[in-house]
């Protein structure tokens, strides 16, 4: 289930991606962007960006990652600091800290990290099956 | 005043049939002008500009894209104010060498000519890369490509890539936003990244701008604020 939602929030949200990073891509360096960024490859250093952040199950992140969304499927090493729905796939593994409004976790996904839910979200934004963790 | 200018590759015999027949059709059209062939004796810049030195406000480009690619440039580069009353016209010779021409909705030698008489004029907002201008492409087929963009990151292909750059060229409004595209194709997919300013490095093979002229790595490839006046076809396809 959560995979077919997570293909369906990357056909909707991504369909009109503004930067995607491929299979056998590595990039380097502070990304900053305003608009969705898809990941598939390899990423060193940090992201920032207005939109959201869409990680494939083959993709190695070693960099903080800031979004106003994400999807996780591949392995993150860094922070993350989600505005709004963290949604994290049965193969993901994220080794840092995260921070977000609303989380979502598949069964079999790995957070080595603290997790820290932020309250800021507007009530219409939540979805059904998402979790709300109390601070 | 229309000045054409015929490239060298078709001063021979093989399209002496072909010329008639478009100065026949231009004479008809009442699109005659000047006629200046290239050679040994008469080459591309100096043909340039002396006709932008001569007032001249249509020059037709006659070849390939090869011939339009050099004829913006040398326009673009020309250092007088009069450049920029200049209108670039394409009559294509072979259509498999005429890309360009085709993206404007320039098909063939007779909608070539009726285009002109047409005059459908679209500004176009060009890339530069190092001290040379592109229309829509600039790609480079090889393997170990180092691309920086923006000064922030640095991307590597870790396999053999078509690395191509994009240039939206046609001028709606004067928007100082104007970005590129980077698109990376490998066998396993496809990367894109928008960018200002890029920086291409690779020691073994050479960039090629709008399928004609080549240029050696390093590459700097930034947005431009040159421009250029051209006459397209209604069914052009940008």
């Amino acid at each position: 289930m959560f995979k077919q939602d997570a293909k369906e929030n990357y056909k909707e949200e991504f369909g009109n991606a503004e930067t995607i990073i491929g299979p056998s891509v590595m990039v380097k360096g502070n990304f900053n962007s305003t608009g969705n960024i898809v990941i598939n490859g390899i990423l060193k250093g940090g992201v920032k960006t207005a939109g959201n952040i869409f990680i494939g199950d083959h993709a190695n992140i070693t960099a903080d990652l800031e979004a106003k969304a994400a999807t996780i499927g591949g392995e993150v090493r860094g922070n993350l600091k989600i505005k709004e729905l963290l949604q994290v796939a049965a193969g993901a593994k994220i080794i840092g800290d995260v921070e977000c409004a609303l989380l979502s976790v598949e069964s079999g996904a790995v957070i080595n990290g603290k997790v820290m839910m932020t309250k800021d979200l507007p009530a219409e934004k939540k979805e059904e099956g998402a979790v709300e963790i109390e601070k | 005043m229309y000045t054409y200018i015929y490239d060298d590759f078709i001063s021979g015999g093989k399209f002496s049939k072909l010329l008639y027949q478009i100065e026949k059709r231009l004479t008809d059209l009442n699109l005659n002008g000047k006629i200046i062939r290239l050679g040994v004796s008469k080459n591309i810049k100096a043909a340039v500009d002396d006709e932008i030195r001569q007032g001249t406000r249509t020059i037709v480009a006659v070849g390939s894209d090869k011939t339009v690619s050099q004829i913006i440039n040398y326009i673009v580069s020309n250092k007088s104010d009069e450049r920029h009353q200049v209108t670039l016209g394409i009559i294509p010779i072979n259509p498999k060498e005429n890309k360009i021409a085709e993206k404007l909705g320039i098909k063939s030698i007779s909608d070539a000519c009726e285009i002109l008489l047409a005059r459908r004029l679209e500004i176009f907002q060009l890339a530069q890369i190092n001290q040379s201008f592109f229309l829509f492409k600039a790609e480079l087929n090889a393997s170990d490509t180092i691309l920086e963009i923006d000064r922030n990151y640095i991307i590597q292909n870790l396999k053999p890539a078509l690395v191509e750059i994009s240039n939206k060229p046609a001028v709606i409004d004067e928007r100082p936003g104007q970005k590129l595209e980077l698109r990376v194709y490998n066998k396993e997919g496809e990367s894109m990244f928008s960018f200002k300013n890029l920086l291409v490095v690779n020691k073994n093979a050479a960039i090629i701008t709008d399928g004609s002229l080549a240029i050696q790595p390093p590459a700097k490839i930034t947005t431009s604020r040159e421009k250029i006046r051209i006459i397209v076809g209604k069914e052009r396809n940008f």
